[in-house]
């Protein structure tokens, strides 16, 4: 099988004292969009950091492409797209692209095609005269993403793109991202929109520097030895301290006038009804699909009661 | 009980009626109606640019709206504004306090702009560091704190003054997916305790947390509910779920039907929004064989429910086009 574009063996870091990465290991295809979740500091911007050759490792190897991330060769060929990536607010839509282009050196004929077409697939064809500073947070953000595919890149790298944008500007931002996937383009995305993991190919879990899980949006939502139910019941946030110390529950989570609670699998739903009864007869019990967003929430919030 | 959490009770701490700002030409909030009871958590939805900060800051004596009524906790806002005033707690969408100042200093000069007695200051700053877990960070200067506990000093500072009301404008976004659940938490501990507060945001998921929900786009209000209520609305944009080894390749050639009005690729199945009046059963029964055709396999290909983003995504697209 080929080398994968993206590959991260042991990768490790620190500022100073303070560990950062603790050896991260993580393959990205051609084709393939994997995400990576965590809370703030878990590390997801040292490791794109890393990934792009603007950080180096204190050890592990990181290759894109097939080649070494120092290799400044590979400046070309992929992109990087930090928090609050760097638009210019003064230049025109146009101008921007043009600036990208120029920084990686493209013949003004390409130049011309590339960005003609990338206005096309963003929409933005209407908009190229206009200054970026007045565009909106989602136009703003797909005219990053078209700065960022101007050398047709075949790795991208993403830091939370969708932050502060809304959901209509969002849903088209992913419409253009699966274009470039469908491309072919590795592309390694740090989310912190939990929704947007289950549209990632892979998922990786980042907590203190360290990957504590991987696999597929559906993989990553079942957890063995534990189980997912929803209580439901007009009384339901007066209970919820009751809900906590049920046995078997080891996480409630509040969402509007149900909560999820998450069950050990060896206390019965029968038990659980039984309890529910005890607090309040209202309160019903029901299971529903596994879902990842709550899974990994509760990954989170168990890793971080445990440190 | 169940439609109590669908429908403003009679006692609304925050009533706002017909409502309207124009800026020059420009209409920013046209008509809005808005009624909150106590303990009620209240969503405002909509595209960036579809009104919401801008009925916020009417609702919060900021901004003197054009036209329209404001009731807050009995007080009217535009006739006694600073009265009103004190009954409210905004959070902005940026960090609003100094980021040179400790955590404990911040709320000490919060408390001194509400006016609150030095014993009364004490007390209640030792109240809003215990309840929004900041003890630990009291010395911390506001700036080395992580955005999470920035944004919960913010709601620290405008609940000083115990008002009725919170107004929260997008106090989650950017902030990292546990410490918003944590913030929820606290917001839902604030409605137990009979504050009404009105909410906006971006995330879905938090949209699903709120009683009730409204979705501006224009300046108008085009969908009221509770999130449910939502979600049963019937939508003329029938919804199907594509699956499938290698289906996203299905999107090129999907993409040129007449039938399929949008493609929402999922990882390892794809999501398709079909054109009003379409027959649902039609496609999924072409399906496999065109996909076949092409060398590509449909294994399953189903009706599914909306969730809150196809509903909004097509009310607002309703709302677009005349």
């Amino acid at each position: 099988m080929a080398e994968p574009r993206i590959r991260l063996r042991d990768v490790a870091f620190a500022w100073g004292e303070v560990p950062v990465l603790r050896g991260v290991s993580l393959d990205v295809a051609a084709g393939e969009i994997v995400g990576l979740v965590g809370a703030d500091g878990a590390g997801k911007s040292t490791l794109l950091r890393i990934a792009v050759g603007q950080l180096e490792p204190a050890s592990g190897t990181v290759r894109v492409l097939g080649r070494s991330h120092a290799d400044p060769s590979l400046r070309a060929r992929l992109a990087y797209m930090p928090q609050g990536f760097g638009l210019y607010p003064d230049l025109s839509v146009q101008e921007n692209l043009e600036f990208f282009a120029d920084l990686h050196g493209l013949p003004a004929a390409t130049t011309a095609e590339r960005i003609g077409d990338l206005l096309a697939r963003t929409g933005m064809a209407a908009f190229r005269g206009r200054r970026a500073g007045k565009l909106s947070g989602g136009m703003m953000q797909k005219l990053a993403l078209a700065c960022a595919l101007i050398s047709e890149p075949q790795a991208m790298f993403l830091d939370e793109p969708t932050t502060g944008v809304d959901p209509v500007s969002r849903r088209a931002f992913w419409q253009l991202l699966s274009g470039v996937r469908a491309e072919g383009v590795a592309i390694l995305y740090a989310t912190a929109n939990l929704d947007e993991a289950e549209r990632c190919d892979r998922v990786a879990m980042l907590d203190e520097g360290r990957i504590v899980r991987e696999g597929t949006p559906v993989e990553l939502a079942q957890v063995e030895g534990r189980r997912e139910r929803v209580v439901s019941g007009p009384g339901v946030r007066e209970a919820l301290p009751v809900l906590r110390e049920l046995p078997g529950v080891e996480l409630v989570f509040p969402r509007g006038r149900t909560a999820t609670l998450w069950v050990r699998d060896d206390v019965s739903d029968g038990a659980l009804r039984q309890a529910l009864q005890a607090i309040d007869p209202e309160l019903t019990l029901r299971e529903r699909r596994p879902d990842l967003q709550e899974t990994i929430l509760r990954q989170l919030a168990l890793e971080a009661a445990r440190g | 009980m169940a439609e109590a959490a669908s429908r403003p009770a009679a006692e609304a701490v925050i009533t706002a009626t017909d409502l309207v700002r124009r800026f020059g030409d420009f209409t920013a909030v046209d008509h809005v109606h808005v009624s909150v009871a106590p303990g009620e958590v209240f969503g405002l939805l909509g595209a960036n640019g579809a009104g919401k900060t801008t009925t916020i800051r009417m609702l919060c004596g900021l901004l003197p709206p054009t036209a329209g009524h404001i009731r807050l906790a009995e007080v009217d806002m535009v006739r006694h504004p600073r009265r009103a005033r004190g009954r409210l707690g905004y959070v902005t969408q940026h960090f609003a306090l100094y980021a040179e100042l400790s955590v404990r200093e911040n709320l000490a000069l919060q408390a001194g702009l509400y006016g609150l007695s030095p014993a009364r200051a004490r007390e209640r700053i030792a109240w809003a560091l215990q309840h929004l877990d900041l003890e630990h960070l009291a010395d911390h200067k506001a700036r080395a704190l992580p955005l999470g506990h920035r944004r919960r000093l913010d709601l620290a500072a405008a609940l000083l003054h115990e008002p009725h009301i919170l107004f929260l404008d997008e106090p989650t976004s950017g902030v990292d997916p546990l410490a918003r659940q944590q913030f929820w938490e606290l917001i839902y501990a604030l409605a137990a305790a009979g504050i009404a507060i009105l909410i906006t945001t971006h995330y879905m998921d938090e949209a699903t947390y709120c009683d009730r929900l409204a979705l501006m786009h224009a300046g108008r209000i085009i969908a009221e509910g509770s999130p449910d209520d939502l979600l049963a609305r019937p939508l003329p944009t029938p919804l199907l779920e594509v699956r499938g080894e290698g289906c996203a390749a299905c999107s090129r050639w999907l993409a040129d039907w007449p039938e399929v009005l949008e493609i929402i690729p999922h990882a390892g199945y794809l999501r398709l929004r079909l054109r009003p009046g379409t027959d649902p059963q039609a496609v999924i029964r072409r399906l496999p064989e065109e996909a076949a055709r092409r060398g590509q396999r449909v294994e399953a290909a189903e009706p599914v429910a909306p969730d809150l983003e196809d509903v909004f995504v097509t009310l607002l697209e309703q709302d677009a086009s005349p």
